[in-house]
């Protein structure tokens, strides 16, 4: 059984101004994700990403179809999925230590279990020496991985993820995807990514879901044969990293692509997609 | 270094209050005879009054520590009341009422507008002229910071932070006390400290307007005897202690909100 089942999801909201038409968010979204996989999902903006990101936290509920985890419906936020959020929403007036523990006081775990746990957090993400700095003496980067370890503290089994580097340098981004790679490889969480970049999406993935909009739904699931254990900047410059990536960028584009053949074709991707662009 | 630096402030900052002193003291050797006090006879027909262990005549039995304590305690009820009635319904209004906020957040803002002086004889009516009539124009007056700027602290909570904690499975009542309390505490403070300013502002007006003690009739007596020393003393311990309670606030300001970036650099 799929650790992560969605199938014929939809959700509407009521359009401004009208009470009888609808717009569909999503519609016939379906997507089947393993335990332990990484899933990113990437589309072009407004197509639902993040309806389906607090759907898939419980926030909101589905009007049509089903989405469950571990065979169970989802009803509500709960523990067993951590989030991290679009522009970190760290808690300003806690330190990194108070940060990250607001997820287990809401498990109500004992005062000094807690300690120990958030210690082992902070030591993986690397904020060891600041505990107790308040959110606003960190950086970007910094703030991101109290933002992870904040979701990863509970332990939860699902790992979901909203473009969560979107507002770091690249050099940071680059670092946080790899340090993101290792902590699932250490921690073997099921991860739901949302991005909008390609290279983001197929560098981290398993598979990459990319979704069309109005309605929003799955246009193809790419699987991404990319070795493990990975690291962005040793998968960067392949051919068949380079291969997949314009295989999603012409699924976004709305073009029908040619079927991916990984491995077999030995001729330059950059000819071929010259070759392609000249047609 | 950092004491250096610390003595430095503060003498930087006292020397126009001292020069001010000074000029006031030169100035009071050629202007006509009772119209201003100097500052050293002030300090010293200031300084007999305090340390006074009976009462002076015509003082209401009381002596300027005692009438002093008698406005404070009345701040102090009136500021605890406007606090706590301020702070509930700035949140009430700001959070889970929102039909309640749009039927009577305009009409607070008119109860706001009232000029609060123009209303003292009003109370005087309504409650007599005493304690509970102090208290209730110190309620009235100081209400509004207070709930005003809970209200609008309330409002501006960041909805990622709540749906941060939320997302966590947080309930209700861990949302409130977890993330919308503390989001809002810097408002909250602002309120209070508007608040605070106003209460004295008002006591003083309330004692001169129609009183049997406290500081602002203690005050009004010295005009009658034309006491000119202790008229402007007592306009200058009022100030005082004003500035303590200010200091008191921002420390404790400080002490909650150390979170806050660069808010005391």
């Amino acid at each position: 059984m799929a650790k992560i089942e969605i199938s014929n999801l939809g959700r509407s909201f009521r359009k401004k101004g009208s009470n009888a038409e609808r717009f569909w968010a999503l519609q016939d979204f379906n997507l089947s994700i393993e335990q332990g996989e990484f899933v990113t999902v990437v589309g072009p903006s407004g197509c639902g990403k993040s309806t389906l990101l607090d759907l898939l936290v419980g926030l909101t509920k589905p009007d049509e179809g089903s989405i469950s985890i571990d065979g169970k419906p989802i009803d509500g936020p709960a523990l067993d999925r951590g989030i991290v959020l679009q522009g970190y929403a760290l808690f300003p007036w806690r330190n990194v230590r108070k940060n990250i523990e607001f997820g287990l006081e809401i498990k109500k775990v004992p005062k000094n279990e807690r300690k120990d746990i958030v210690d082992h957090f902070i030591k993986l993400v690397d904020l060891e020496g600041f505990e107790n700095h308040f959110p606003f003496e960190l950086s970007g980067g910094m703030q991101q991985r109290v933002a992870i370890a904040r979701a990863l503290a509970y332990d939860p089994e699902v790992l979901l993820m909203d473009e969560p580097f979107a507002a770091v340098d690249a050099q940071t981004r680059e670092t946080m995807q790899d340090e993101i790679l290792s902590i699932w490889e250490k921690t073997n969480k099921t991860v739901v990514f949302v991005t909008h970049s390609i290279e983001e999406a197929v560098g981290l993935a398993d598979r990459v879901a990319v979704m069309s909009k109005n309605p929003g739904k799955v246009k193809e699931v790419v699987t991404v044969n990319l070795p493990r254990p990975r690291r962005i900047a040793d998968v960067r410059n392949t051919t068949d990293f380079s291969l997949i990536t314009h295989h999603v960028w012409e699924l976004l584009q709305d073009k029908e692509p040619a079927p991916l053949n990984l491995g077999t074709n030995p001729v330059d991707v950059g000819e071929a997609i010259l070759a392609e662009a000249a047609i | 270094m950092k004491a250096l630096k610390f003595i430095r402030k503060v003498v930087v900052a006292a020397l126009p209050i001292i020069a001010f002193f000074l000029l006031w003291q030169l100035a009071s050797a050629y202007v006509p005879r009772g119209v201003i006090s100097s500052p050293v006879k002030i300090a010293q027909a200031m300084w007999k009054e305090l340390i006074r262990v009976k009462p002076a005549m015509n003082m209401g039995g009381l002596t300027l520590l005692q009438h002093t304590a008698r406005s404070l305690w009345r701040i102090a009820k009136g500021f605890a009341l406007s606090g706590s009635v301020g702070i509930v319904f700035g949140f009430l209004l700001g959070t889970y009422f929102k039909s309640l906020e749009k039927l009577f957040l305009p009409f607070f803002q008119v109860c706001e507008k009232l000029n609060p002086f123009a209303i003292i004889p009003v109370f005087m009516i309504i409650f007599g002229i005493d304690e509970s009539e102090k208290v209730a124009i110190v309620f009235w007056a100081a209400i509004w910071p207070i709930l005003f700027n809970t209200h609008a602290g309330a409002k501006s909570v960041d909805p990622a932070l709540v749906k941060a904690a939320r997302t966590m499975g947080a309930s209700r009542f861990k949302v409130f006390v977890g993330v919308i309390l503390p989001s809002t505490l810097p408002s909250v403070f602002t309120g209070l400290k508007l608040a605070i300013r106003v209460a004295f502002f008002m006591i003083i007006a309330a004692e001169l307007a129609g009183a049997t003690s406290g500081i602002g009739w203690f005050y009004i007596q010295q005009k009658v005897a034309y006491k000119l020393a202790l008229v402007y003393g007592s306009i200058l311990l009022i100030t005082l202690i004003a500035i303590i309670f200010n200091a008191l606030f921002t420390r404790l300001e400080k002490h909650f909100l150390k979170w806050k970036e660069h808010a005391f650099v």
